[in-house]
């Protein structure tokens, strides 16, 4: 059973990443010119368009009788952080936000994850970017029969607010100052400066008010109230019951707002890891599950199932720690990007079927040009290191200032990466140790003290929106100001560009930019960027109505974005 | 014999608080803080140090170990396992929940073991050694000594493709069907398999070998060439005297191999997905969540002890003489 | 039995065993300086190459690893967890076992009552309890196996000395008038030795296995450095998709390895005490 070892604290982790990701306290970002919102004008009308769509009659299905079975990795994880509400992030992130509640908006995949309406059938942006107003939709109401309202909104962007709830979206949404509810119908947010990023934001999932108020009220943490126990969304399906480590029991809403789902029932199977999954795939018992690359000679060619390869926004990476003096030179930097296999990576573990990372962005809702003089290239990478001093002996083998040059690579959590990582490395003459220990032994003392490590192996937990890399690249997002930039990183250029991104609420001039980011970040890097790592989606063939969503490292997924849609025969 | 289980418990309860106590002081000695390891995943990062000494004042962290021991051991007493070290969520109920289904695993790999080993060992405690019954006798050694060179976890891990998956006669994992309802019927059909190969990846073996062992010896025994002599029939023979007699040494033997069989049975959970003790504790120590490594250290620990205690009980009932030998040491 | 101890004698199996394990220590010590390929090496063939591909005599792994280097150097590692261990084992549970046989009898009560508790809890949930404690390595493995591996040789020790305790040539050495330690050391341990042999044979493969079990859980010795346990837990996967020489390999060193130390605990058990 072997696996990554991500358990809660490594979701939590991924979670806050997430948080941090989309929003942050830094001041320095307030110097945001307010300009003409693009994003929202483009969010309305197609908000508009999805109106008329939702009109219509769902797909005609099995109808009555018919039950889904899914297999879900982490499954008493996903419960415990879908139904303490605030945990989870943006709505379409986890298995149970997608199953049972919906977002102000929701990120659409066909769209390139622009946020398009939801529970609010439009909304508008004021000139200066400061105040969004959410007209809601009517008629939306909660399993248990209750009408949705403003109110509801109200309450569950407040309680996410509220430093009591530790909500771990409480960072997403720092940039709010104010939620209010003129009447029923309509929400209006305020927000203290400029902020791209909040749309992404907004989409987190919303609670009702009746059901969980009083209990936060009366001081209980979420995760321990009854509501969590059987917690009421407005989704497609309703929480029926739930059997700890083994399966979650769901029933379609026949009163979904977009028309009752085609299938009646949906059961969120647990799978420890993707082994079992293949396992349960092989022995015919579930309908869909995902698996690893690992996996793929085990259900490829299964009867009754097709695998389908998913992408994945989630790009795998060694941090440098640029204060050691070995890899001070950013272009010592560049050479270890130019040197290490990342062919060797994706064919060995990743069945073929990854992608070559030259970006920290990829597959987000704003395109970069890749980092060309980043790629493999072993003679450009042994120019360089030529250049910055290090000297390559008869036995192929580098050293600096007669040294033999010898690192350390720490991992905590990506053995096999960092083993390939390794060895593609000394196959180039360059001395390389791996390190690997448990993920919180690992992460701990990077927390503790980062100056003892040289390399150190990261997963860039990017959602679909670019601000994800914030955390990673800016000069004040370091550890001790709650960020994820190790190794103190800092680059004047990349500040700016990455302050620049979230002010401007423009697509294009978000996108202009990323790139100027992505120039700079590539004269001086950070990170040696690997690579990403699909998931493989195997489903019967009995279903229908799946579409492939993209799928970060191991949270945010958009495998059941449509569930609701889904057939089977 | 209510003096001897009396006696008996009063032996076994120190025993467990000397586990208790040995545990809670070993896993205090687990590196880091675990106030600082809460406070991060509450902030999901690195932690705010002014929360990190709040918790640790709240969590009564500062206080000396056996003060600590001591208001643990109160509230276990209590039914209250604590919040978990490392998101700070209530352990009990999740401990709880998961004890009825590794009690049946444990259960039913035990029963499997013990008629197993007692027909397995009878057979080969009747069959000649020689001649083609030479062959039977290897075949059952063989099969039956896997559990001696195979590890619990490739054994379950073999069963479940060979079949689950490719043989297709019972369901790969679980402990109920995926959105049926947990009936008796369907629980058993899930439990088959596990329990079966509980039973042989554990203790089979060693069982087998015991009663095999046992039934040679009293088939030699005077007592049995006497009744052979007075021609009482082999069936009668085997079941009256020697199965009886040689039943003894394996009471004994399950009350001691409980804790491999409780430890086999975590193996097996984790093949199977099956919601019990064992997932709880391998996800814990993967975390490194030291409550509830405690937790189930704890009830493990309660299981194995209440299984030795009915093995000596039965003991007492079958043998009366351990009674007196108990009471005498 | 006479008063000098009888080494487990069944002469011929225990040769053999001895030169088995022996020519496996060997292997492990000086293979990987004879092997040309780098145990670490990934892609240095194609992944899952079958035996004798292009220089790989057992084949490779998923990773592209040569098969042949992993299992020879991955013997230091498991060779040492099985013999470290057992050796703990025996010392350890050789001094607790004597101290509690001819101690004072609180002394005894005492240590009888420790190994009872001990052995109440399961070996897989002591393990992941040490496991929170220590970090993964060879060396914290040797030490969480040992930490139960000395409870069975604890007992037998006391048990043997206690039964030999009685016996003419331990009454004959006091009343002639050796010294308690020479009594101790001279008479009543090598006499209970065979047994003790035994089961410290038993620990030797059990440890060998239950590092194969670590590794499963992720809990054993890092994938980096090779072990028996860690590259047949790489290869459960690949044997169901055919891939045989994968799992073939380490099952094969961990089958001997078994196969020499049971030969020797059968053999100490059978030429035991009279």
């Amino acid at each position: 059973m072997q696996r990554f070892p991500l358990r809660p604290l490594v979701l939590l982790i991924a979670l806050a990443m997430l948080a941090a990701a989309c929003g942050s306290d830094d001041e320095d970002d307030a110097g945001a010119s307010a300009s003409e919102s693009d994003v929202a004008a483009e969010a309305e009308a197609d908000g508009a368009e999805e109106a008329d769509g939702d009109e219509e009659a769902p797909a005609e299905g099995g109808g009555e009788g018919e039950r889904l079975i899914v297999g879900v990795q982490f499954l008493d994880d996903f419960v415990g952080a879908g139904v303490a509400g605030f945990a989870t992030p943006p709505a379409y992130s986890s298995v149970i936000a997608q199953f049972m509640f919906d977002g102000l908006l929701e990120l659409d995949p066909t769209q390139g994850y622009l946020p398009v309406p939801d529970l609010a059938e439009s909304f508008e942006v004021s000139d200066d970017g400061l105040v969004y107003t959410f007209d809601l939709r009517d008629g939306v109401t909660w399993h248990d029969g209750e009408a949705f309202t403003s109110e509801d909104v109200v309450f569950t962007l407040n309680a996410a607010l509220d430093p009591a709830n530790q909500a771990r979206t409480a960072a997403d949404l720092a940039a709010v100052s104010s939620v209010t509810a003129p009447d029923d119908d309509t929400v209006v947010v305020e927000l203290s400066r400029p902020f791209a990023p909040i749309l992404q934001s907004l989409s987190l999932a919303i609670h009702p008010e009746h059901l969980l108020g009083p209990e936060l009220a009366a001081g209980t943490p979420p995760g321990e109230t009854e509501y969590a126990a059987a917690p009421v969304g407005t989704g497609p399906y309703m929480w029926n019951e739930y059997r700890p480590g083994e399966q979650l029991l769901l029933d379609a809403n026949p009163d979904y707002y977009k028309g009752a789902p085609a299938i009646s029932e949906a059961v969120l199977v647990a799978v420890a890891d993707y082994d079992i999954a293949a396992a349960r795939l092989a022995a015919g018992e579930i309908d869909l599950s995902e698996v690893s690359g690992a996996q793929l000679g085990l259900v490829e060619g299964l009867d009754g199932y097709a695998v389908n390869t998913v992408r994945s926004t989630n790009v795998f990476a060694i941090a440098l720690n640029i204060e050691d003096p070995l890899l001070e030179d950013p272009r010592v930097r560049i050479a270890l990007n130019n040197l290490v296999d990342r062919q060797a990576l994706i064919d060995l573990l990743e069945a073929g079927l990854g992608e070559p990372a030259l970006s920290p962005l990829i597959n987000t809702s704003v395109e970069t040009d890749a980092g060309a003089s980043l790629a493999t290239d072993v003679e450009a990478g042994t120019a360089l290191l030529e250049e910055a001093g290090w000297v390559k002996g008869d036995d192929g083998a580098w050293s600096v200032d007669g040294t033999p040059v010898s690192m350390t690579l720490h991992d905590g959590f990506a053995p096999q990466i960092a083993e390939v990582v390794a060895s593609s490395l000394r196959d180039q003459g360059i001395g390389v140790e791996v390190i690997t220990g448990q993920y919180s032994d690992i992460f701990g003392q990077l927390f503790a003290d980062p100056s003892g490590f040289q390399l150190f192996t990261y997963s860039f937990g990017a959602p679909t929106d670019p601000d994800s890399i914030y955390i990673l690249f800016h000069s004040q997002a370091t550890l001790a100001n709650g960020g994820f930039n190790a190794f103190a990183y800092a680059n004047d250029d990349v500040d700016a560009a990455l302050d620049q991104a979230r002010s401007v609420t423009d697509v294009d001039g978000r996108a202009e930019a990323y790139a100027d980011f992505q120039e700079a970040a590539t004269a001086d890097p950070a990170y040696i960027l690997l690579h990403t790592a699909p998931v493989h989606m195997v489903i019967s063939d009995e279903l229908g109505g799946w579409e492939p969503g993209l799928v970060e490292y191991q949270f945010v997924r958009f495998l059941w974005w449509n569930v609701e849609e889904w057939t089977k025969s | 014999m209510t003096r001897y289980i009396l006696g008996r418990i009063a032996t076994l309860v120190p025993m467990l608080l000397v586990v208790c106590a040995l545990t809670f002081a070993l896993l205090d000695l687990a590196p880091g803080d675990p106030a600082l390891r809460i406070a991060t995943s509450l902030a999901g990062g690195p932690p705010d140090l002014s929360r990190v000494e709040d918790l640790r004042v709240e969590l009564g962290l500062d206080d000396p170990l056996p003060v600590r021991f001591g208001r643990w051991l109160g509230d276990v007493v209590q039914g209250d396992f604590g919040r978990s070290a490392i998101d700070g969520s209530p352990v009990t109920e999740r401990v709880v929940g998961a004890l009825g289904p590794t009690l049946l695993l444990t259960g039913s790999g035990l029963l499997v073991s013990v008629l197993g080993g007692l027909l397995l060992g009878t057979t080969v405690g009747l069959l000649p050694d020689r001649g083609p019954a030479r062959l039977v006798r290897g075949g059952i050694m063989a099969m039956t000594g896997v559990s001696f060179v195979v590890p619990t976890f490739l054994v379950a891990l073999g069963g479940l493709w060979l079949f689950a998956v490719i043989l297709g006669w019972f369901p790969a994992g679980g402990i109920s069907d995926p959105g049926e309802p947990r009936t008796i019927a369907s629980t058993l059909e899930h439990l088959i398999l596990p329990a079966v190969i509980l039973g042989v990846g554990t203790n089979l073996g060693v069982f087998t070998r015991l009663i095999a062992a046992g039934v040679e010896e009293q088939m030699d025994a005077e007592f049995v060439r006497n009744a052979r002599s007075r021609s009482i029939g082999p069936r009668r023979i085997v079941s009256a005297h020697v199965v009886r007699t040689s039943i003894i040494p394996l009471v004994a033997q399950v009350g001691s191999s409980m804790a491999y069989l409780v430890g086999g049975a975590y193996a097996v959970e984790v093949v199977f997905g099956w919601p019990g003790l064992g997932r709880l504790a391998v996800e814990a120590a993967q975390d490194q969540d030291v409550t509830v490594i405690l937790a189930v250290t704890v009830i493990s620990g309660l299981v194995v002890v209440a299984g030795n205690l009915a093995a000596d009980v039965l003991l007492g009932v079958i043998d009366p003489r351990v009674l007196i030998a108990r009471r005498t040491t | 039995m006479g008063r000098h101890p009888r080494l487990p004698t069944g002469r011929l199996p225990v040769v053999v065993a001895l030169t088995g394990l022996a020519a496996l220590v060997l292997i492990a010590v000086v293979g990987p300086l004879v092997i040309d390929a780098d145990p670490l090496r990934t892609a240095a063939g194609p992944p899952n190459a079958a035996p004798g591909t292009e220089g790989h005599l057992l084949g490779t792994d998923s990773l592209g690893r040569d098969l042949l280097a992993r299992v020879v150097i991955g013997g230091r590692a498991s060779l040492t967890v099985g013999l470290a261990v057992s050796a703990i084992a025996l010392v350890v549970g050789s001094l607790v076992g004597l101290a509690a046989a001819t101690g004072p009898s609180w002394l005894d009560w005492s240590i009888v009552r420790v190994i009872d508790a001990l052995t109440t809890v399961p070996f897989l949930v002591l393990v992941l309890a040490l496991r929170a404690v220590l970090p993964p390595g060879v060396a914290s493995t040797v030490l969480v196996l040992a930490a139960f591996t000395w409870l069975p040789v604890a007992r037998v020790v006391r048990a043997q000395v206690l039964s030999l305790r009685g016996r003419l040539f331990v009454e004959a050495a006091v009343i002639g008038g050796a010294s308690r330690s020479r009594v101790l050391f001279g008479h009543l341990l090598p006499n209970a030795a065979p047994p003790v042999l035994a089961v410290a044979s038993a620990v030797c493969a059990e440890a060998i296995i239950a590092e194969t079990t670590l590794s499963w859980l992720g809990l054993g010795i890092p994938p980096t450095t090779p072990s028996w346990g860690n590259i047949l837990v790489d290869a459960q996967r690949e044997i169901l998709i055919g891939n045989w020489w994968s799992l073939a390999a380490p099952a094969t060193a961990i089958a001997l390895t078994i196969a020499c130390t049971g030969l020797l605990a059968t053999q100490s058990r059978r030429t035991g005490f009279a």
